[in-house]
């Protein structure tokens, strides 16, 4: 029997095979009928196994038949197989494995709006993970995120009004004609409502760049930082200082992975309800580089070009060259940070006088051109 | 300790019998790819370091234009690279030789599982791999190695776990396991 279902696995892993090199190709559609397909055999070989205790064989089918169908947005039929998989006798790695994607299933359903219609002003952000209960979350993994998404939208509104034009701080004119309010936060597992406008405005006939589609160019943006396909996103934002800005700003807007597994947003395109979700983890910056010499000075022994990572109080700012310029102080010694133009005001200046810690590369003697950077836990 | 042969081609479908040719071939391609952009050409040396101190030898036809296009997104051809050198590492230096394929949302997951068995039955081990196209500093290999075993040993705990790791630029694939508990 082992060998009839196999020649079934082994079928739906070859259809997988051919749905991936499709999808490479470019060929989504027919990639995603083809994975059907896979789904139905592997789905078949599964259920063979239901009622019987072969492990991990009987498990692992149902976990694999499960992520096909998550893939395919069938979270429904995932959810099901997920919990067959379960109530069977998994060893406790492939146990771990069917609870993880059980939790990625299920948080989906926080992207759906309860209660609550959605104008095309308005979108709505929804976090869910270890410390985001329903309709609870920590106070500064909600408010930094807030902040990071209110900058990213008021930074694309200027991006399409200004024609890619940058400019260190926000114009008035665009705080004036977008500005932001939030609703109050309600479970879900925990969500608010984003508003692009003033709550009663009512002309919109004239409008330069409808909040719509704003909206919309901010959710395409992040839709695209989530599949990696950064090449897509450097090419439609279409400058160096918007497209760094947007980089700086997502990077505060995203799951940790500890305490929030995922950031939803779900808005309202075409009439139509759609959802975008981030679940990448943002890379937690670490100090890896000490290495034990005779100057505290890191940057010794590294060439030009080399990756830094240092940690230190972000102290000083230096205006006086056109290169936005930052000083940190990392026991005792000064380096200067030569700061990506579109990061300065809206990712470096709310963290001054704090503990950070950058990466970067090594430019001269004391000087670093920075890449990243975020607050310091300790 | 070795069963290797001289030079292992890329373009070999037939290395990993239980993938498909046609995956096995872009895999393959993939890896090509990642030599080439690094400057080698037609055949290279791996040092195999870690669990092993070995060497394997690799070679390739010469890509199209065509396919230099397909693979000029880094960061999947490096994953795909990678992922033919592992396959191509583990089936010539380990006990496991066969690779299961089950699906992931991330995409494939490789159990490894010893010849004859069917089906996951027998004695199981994981597969994880990562590939570095070019290294920026000497340690970056050791790093992203220890970054997957601590990803990795999470939730498998209790199985054993093969990291293999190629860094393409330095032509050298770190391979550690770890013992399950």
């Amino acid at each position: 029997m082992l060998k009839e279902i196999e020649s079934i696995h082994n079928q739906a892993m070859d259809l997988i095979e051919q749905a991936q090199v499709l999808r490479f190709k470019g060929e989504r559609d027919k990639s995603n009928s083809i994975m059907l397909e896979a789904f139905e055999k592997e789905k078949a070989a599964a259920d063979s196994l239901k009622l019987q205790d072969i492990e991990p064989s009987r498990s692992i089918l149902y976990r694999s038949a499960a992520s096909i169908a998550y893939e395919l947005g069938m979270n429904i039929e995932a959810e099901r197989l997920l919990c067959q998989g379960l109530a069977g006798n998994p060893p406790v790695w492939v146990a771990n494995e069917l609870r993880d994607l059980y939790e990625n299933v299920t948080q989906s359903r926080h992207l759906e709006v309860h209660g609550v219609h959605l104008s095309d002003e308005e979108f709505q952000m929804s976090f869910a993970g270890g410390l985001t209960g329903y309709g609870i979350s920590p106070l500064e993994e909600f408010t930094e995120r807030v902040d990071a998404v209110r900058r990213i939208m008021q930074r694309t509104a200027q991006r399409k009004m200004y024609k890619g034009e940058y400019r260190i701080k926000i114009p008035k004119e665009i705080r004036t004609k977008f500005p932001t309010f939030v609703s109050v936060p309600r479970a879900a597992s925990f969500a608010i409502t984003f508003k692009i406008a003033i709550p009663d405005e009512q002309l919109k006939v004239f409008e330069e760049l409808p909040k719509g589609e704003l909206i919309s160019e901010v959710m395409d943006c992040i839709e695209l930082y989530e599949k990696n396909e950064l090449k897509k996103l450097e090419e439609k934002i279409s400058s160096d200082q918007y497209f760094s800005n947007f980089s700086g700003l997502i990077d505060k807007v995203l799951p940790d992975g500890e305490n929030v597994s995922l950031v939803g947003f779900t808005y309202n395109k075409d009439n139509e309800e759609k959802a975008v979700s981030l679940r990448k983890t943002r890379e937690k910056l670490e100090i890896t580089n000490i290495k034990e010499q005779d100057s505290p000075n890191i940057l010794l022994g590294l060439n030009t070009g080399d990756e830094v990572v240092l940690k230190g109080i972000l102290q000083v700012a230096d205006r006086s060259i056109d290169v936005p310029l930052i000083k940190i102080n990392s026991n005792g010694i000064l380096y200067r940070v030569l700061v990506p133009e579109g990061q300065i005001d809206d990712v470096v200046r709310p963290l001054w006088d704090k503990s950070v810690i950058i990466k970067g590369t090594k430019q001269h003697k004391k000087t670093i051109q920075m890449d990243k950077i975020q607050e310091s836990e300790d | 300790m070795s069963k290797q042969k001289n030079y292992i081609a890329l373009h070999d479908t037939g290395v990993i019998p239980k993938l498909s040719p046609e995956l096995m071939l872009m895999k393959g391609k993939a890896a090509a790819y990642c030599f080439e952009e690094c400057g080698f050409n037609d055949r290279q040396t791996l040092r195999i370091s870690g669990c092993f101190d070995d060497s394997l030898g690799v070679e390739w036809n010469s890509l199209s234009e065509i396919d230099r296009n397909s693979f000029s997104d880094n960061q999947e051809s490096t994953e795909w690279g990678a992922e033919a050198i592992a396959f191509i590492v583990i089936n010539q230096l380990t006990d496991f030789d066969v690779i299961s394929r089950s699906y992931k949302s991330t995409g494939f997951d490789y159990t490894l599982q010893k010849k004859d068995c069917s089906l996951f039955q027998g004695e199981i081990a994981k597969l994880e791999v990562s590939g570095i196209l070019k290294l920026r500093r000497d340690g970056d290999l050791m790093t992203r190695i220890k970054q997957k075993i601590k990803q990795a040993t999470k939730s498998h705990q209790d199985i054993p776990l093969y990291v293999v790791v190629t860094a393409f630029s330095g032509s050298e694939t770190g391979v550690h396991y770890v013992e399950g508990n």
